[in-house]
């Protein structure tokens, strides 16, 4: 995995390097032998996760790559 | 955020005042979303839903008391304003008993979670601040309570098995439903690569628990779409 995508309520996407999102995380405390991370947050406005800035993309509602249900 | 007036509130058992704070408005600018689904907004605060009487020590819902009384009752100070409930308050107030509906469970059951995992969310633990047997037993008792088709409801479901550290229930939880996914647009190859390297790495427990990681909390499924694509492991050319 290369990449990690983060949908939005809004619609939009922030999209991360799996690389970044784990340099993110680094710091992030991990419980039962590393195995469990987290709660972390993102906050694509500001392009950081859990509070390191990130270089991420936002895209915006309707561009990008779209995904859909069908029932 | 515009406040609005406080409500005031009798305790069912000894008529004690207590206020809750009410908003007229808030938008959610600058708010921080938690994997874990809390929401933490400056500018729409979450009041709480219950509260304990100082007085006597009983513990209720703003729901099951008498209806708000006026602002400019004079026993009520600052000091009466209900606090946010904590992980100790809440386990004690559902093992007396105290929630009178699956709602009003569910409720205080998150809050406990939510608290418990400040001292993570924080930096102030690298555990969550309540027992063990605690968070587990609480974690236990949700998810019997996500087990609907809901989106939302799924993506909870996963979250809470995923910090019960069962990331194979997780990513099964995911695929639960006739959910059938399409991919529309000009990403199909980008992410058909990226399925098939987290296939090749699926041994790896980073990506499994990336792969569970609900990373907003939103009602729209939007969330559930991408996690879902990621946990069945299949891409569109794979």
């Amino acid at each position: 995995m290369k990449r990690a995508q983060f949908l939005f309520d809004d619609g939009s996407r922030y999209e991360v390097p799996v690389e970044e999102l784990r340099r993110a995380l680094a710091s992030c405390p991990m419980r039962r032998a590393g195995t469990i991370v987290g709660p972390f947050n993102v906050n694509p406005a500001m392009s950081m996760i859990n509070g390191h800035v990130v270089s991420g993309i936002r895209h915006e509602p309707g561009t990008g790559m779209q995904l859909s249900w069908a029932s | 955020m515009t406040p609005g007036p406080n409500e005031v509130f009798r305790c069912p058992k000894c008529g004690h005042s207590v206020a809750r704070r009410t908003l007229m408005s808030g938008n959610t600018f600058g708010a921080v979303y938690w994997s874990d689904g809390k929401r933490e907004s400056p500018m729409l605060p979450e009041y709480p839903a219950a509260t304990t009487c100082r007085r006597c020590g009983h513990f209720f819902f703003f729901e099951d008391a008498a209806s708000p009384e006026p602002q400019d009752d004079p026993q009520v100070k600052e000091r009466n304003i209900a606090d946010n409930l904590y992980w100790q308050e809440c386990n004690t107030a559902l093992g007396d008993g105290a929630p009178r509906s699956k709602p009003q469970e569910i409720y205080l059951r998150l809050r406990l979670w939510w608290s418990a995992n400040d001292a993570v969310r924080h930096g102030k633990s690298a555990t969550p601040s309540c027992p063990e047997d605690v968070f587990r037993g609480n974690l236990d008792a949700l998810l019997p309570h996500f087990e609907g088709p809901d989106p939302s409801e799924t993506i909870l479901r996963a979250e809470v098995l995923r910090e019960l550290g069962r990331f194979d229930d997780a990513l099964r939880a995911l695929l639960i439903g006739d959910w059938i996914f399409r991919v529309i647009g000009s990403g199909r190859g980008f992410f058909g690569g990226s399925i098939s390297t987290v296939l090749a790495s699926q041994n790896s427990g980073i990506v499994r628990r990336l792969a569970c990681l609900r990373v907003a909390w939103t009602r729209s499924g939007g969330v559930l779409q991408e996690v879902f694509f990621l946990a069945h492991g299949r891409g569109p050319q794979g």
